[in-house]
């Protein structure tokens, strides 16, 4: 009887070691490399978010490139990361509109509409769609300037709008002017349209 | 403790008619006049581009007031903006005036305050009960003064009585560096030097040219013949000029390796300037530094007051990391004000989308007091959000590489920056922190250890600098307060950062 238990003792501590020598050199090999491309990959974001938490700038594209190859997938990945510190995920949010294809505009204009989405992040994500994607942004932007009942958010989209070239957006401008009746939002927009001309 | 000593002291006014230039200058850069809409916001426009002055400020003359009525003469002292026969507040002009009832006369707008509080009013004004009103008002006279006669009579509204001069002679109001005094000399030609003296106590000083034109600093020349040439070694001190244009604070010495040109006795400054007048004022400091006075304006930010500052314990918690920083130049964060600023600034400058909204807020700082230590103190507006309009984004700006000392009131006086992530979770208190202290340093004369670029314009020799950017945590200089990233981890000084920090005069 001791010596079954003996038995089974030792081919429970022999068994692993031997399951691993059957492990294919290649498996290892991958999952080694796979270990290592997740070290490059942290390393690679954490660098990215050095470079998005600039004191004064947002850093281009350029520099957002050298720091990675996969810049634009890591910035997303930022960016879409509810986890994300504060003011890495505001400025990955920013930097998105460094390339501004319809992947990003898309998620850009959906996250502005979320009803979850608080004010405070909407102030930023709508000069980053005026600045990414000008007049093509209006028709998103433009319920903000008209028709959004917290003051701050319709001067913010005014500013956002005003930076965008074109004459739609002018007559956009104009047409809050004629409509707006809080003086402090009338008052900005008359500073915005006067800075265009 | 070490202690400052103010040379010459000036006139607001002839710093603000120089900065007024290319910035914002005053305490209502925007003005809003003319009544009051559902939320309290002062509303309207002024057509009259000359005035600046809401009822209760103080004024030169009849065209610095939105009302075009300044009070003047020995029972207003620094004049007074008012609007005389009100029938109510909405009457008034500017922000915080009302109209008040006058049993012996017209009814005025004047400025009102709490007569439990103190500091309310400036200088030669105290807050007395309101005659016929509830609350006070900021009534000419000081504490003792039995019966000031603050009845507006037709006298202190004479223009034919006014004199202009006194506009400039140093007594002007809440704004500005009352105290100080502004030196100025004709500029005939391109070219103009002016001497100054820096007195035997003295262990640094930060000299300040002022012009209504583009200035070029292009050296100064000591006693002893040292030659401080800012075309060449030197070139970093004239980093005020390239960002303003009119003005270039520059202190001395500036690094340590530039000991040796700091020299007591008759100094001479040399630049170009394209006006017909050149001014300056100087400060001198001297050894130990210990502290660092601070105004810090709370602009909107969620969830705290001036009011309740003190006992925030955000705001507290990132006034301690603060300090943590700065004590390792031997600084500590001296007295902390909280003043604020009118409704109508916060409604428009709580969200910073651009940077002129920056210059046209920190116009609103405010003498912090009478004193010479009082009003050697960094001012520092803190807003709900910095979000700007043409992109980009910073989360902080100093008005100046370093800033002008004792100056307060205009566009360039002081540093902005945003809070929005007091209180946030993951260290938000600390880089809140790291964020004021960095600006500070900008302030008090620090460059980043290294730019995006690589490049650096920093003239300290024993801050490392990167030579590869691509990869920021392994620079030498990750972790130091300047570097050009905010982190929390990047709160360190050098000692030749402490350096920099011991000889300006606004650390005492």
């Amino acid at each position: 009887m001791k010596l079954w238990i003996v038995l089974i003792v030792i081919a429970l501590l022999v068994a692993p070691k031997a399951f691993a020598g059957d492990e294919p050199a290649a498996d290892i090999d991958e999952r080694d490399q796979a270990v290592t491309q997740s070290d490059e990959r942290a390393d690679e974001r954490e660098a990215i978010e050095v470079h998005l938490a600039h004191h004064h700038q947002l850093p281009d594209r350029e520099t957002l490139e050298k720091a990675s190859d996969n810049a634009r997938a890591i910035v997303f990945e930022i960016a879409r990361d509810d986890d994300a510190f504060l003011l890495h995920r505001q400025r990955a949010l920013k930097a998105l509109a460094l390339w501004p294809d319809d992947e990003v505009y898309e998620y850009l204009s959906e996250l502005l509409e979320d009803e979850a989405t608080e004010n405070g992040l909407r102030h930023h994500l709508l000069p980053v769609l005026a600045n990414g994607f000008g007049e093509d942004a209006l028709d998103d932007l433009s319920p903000y300037l008209l028709e959004n009942s917290d003051p701050q958010i319709r001067i913010s989209a005014a500013g956002a709008i005003a930076e965008i070239s074109g004459d739609n957006a002018g007559e956009l401008l104009d047409e809050a002017l004629e409509t707006e009746e809080h003086p402090l939002v009338e008052s900005r927009i008359e500073g915005f349209i006067d800075q265009r001309r | 403790m070490g202690s400052i000593m103010i040379v010459r002291f000036s006139s607001f006014l002839v710093v603000c008619a120089a900065l007024a230039f290319v910035i914002a200058c005053g305490q209502d850069p925007t003005p809003v006049v003319e009544g009051n809409d559902d939320n309290g916001m002062n509303v309207g426009q002024n057509n009259d581009s000359e005035a600046t002055r809401g009822d209760g400020q103080s004024c030169g003359d009849d065209s610095d007031c939105f009302s075009g009525v300044c009070l003047q003469g020995d029972d207003w002292p620094g004049g007074h903006c008012t609007t005389i026969n009100c029938d109510d507040d909405a009457d008034c002009h500017g922000d915080d005036a009302f109209c008040m009832t006058n049993p012996e006369g017209n009814d005025f707008c004047a400025r009102p305050c709490d007569t439990d509080g103190s500091g309310q009013c400036r200088d030669g004004y105290t807050c007395q009960d309101a005659p016929a009103d509830p609350g006070g008002w900021c009534r000419p006279g000081e504490e003792d003064d039995p019966d000031p006669d603050p009845t507006p009579s037709n006298n202190d509204n004479n223009d034919s009585n006014n004199d202009n001069n006194d506009s400039n002679n140093g007594s002007n109001g809440d704004n500005g560096v009352n105290d100080f005094e502004i030196e100025c000399q004709s500029s005939p030609g391109q070219q103009v030097s002016f001497d100054f003296e820096v007195s035997d106590d003295a262990d640094s000083y930060m000299v300040v040219p002022i012009s209504e034109g583009l200035i070029t600093p292009l050296n100064i020349t000591t006693p002893g013949g040292e030659t401080i040439n800012f075309q060449g070694q030197n070139s970093f001190q004239a980093a005020g000029a390239q960002m303003f244009g009119v003005i270039n604070p520059t202190v001395v010495p500036a690094a340590p390796q530039f000991d040796y040109q700091f020299e007591t006795g008759t100094n001479t400054y040399t630049l170009e300037n394209d006006a017909s007048e050149i001014c300056w004022y100087v400060i001198e400091s001297q050894d130990p530094v210990t502290t660092i006075d601070l105004n810090v304006y709370l602009v909107g930010v969620p969830g705290v007051s001036p009011d309740d500052a003190e006992n925030d314990i955000n705001v507290q918690n990132m006034l301690d990391e603060t300090e943590d920083i700065l004590a390792q130049a031997n600084v500590e964060v001296g007295e902390v004000r909280f003043p604020e600023v009118p409704a109508s600034a916060e409604d428009n400058y709580s969200i910073i989308r651009s940077e002129q909204d920056v210059s046209e807020l920190i116009a609103y700082s405010e003498d912090p007091g009478d004193t010479a230590d009082e009003l050697v103190s960094a001012n520092v507006f803190i807003t709900e959000q910095f979000s700007f309009s043409g992109g980009g984004g910073a989360l902080g700006i100093s008005l100046g590489i370093p800033g002008a000392a004792g100056l307060h009131g205009t566009g360039i006086s002081g540093v902005a920056m945003t809070g929005e992530y007091l209180g946030t979770a993951g260290g938000g208190n600390k880089l809140t922190a790291v964020i004021l202290a960095h600006e500070l340093g900008h302030f008090l004369g620090l460059f980043h250890t290294t730019e995006q670029t690589g490049t650096s314009m920093s003239p300290l020799y024993d801050v490392p600098e990167c030579d590869n950017m691509s990869n920021p945590t392994a620079c030498p200089d990750w972790g130091n307060l300047m570097f050009p990233s905010a982190d929390t981890n990047n709160d360190e000084l050098h000692p030749d950062q402490s350096f920099v920090i011991g000889v300006n005069p606004l650390t005492k």
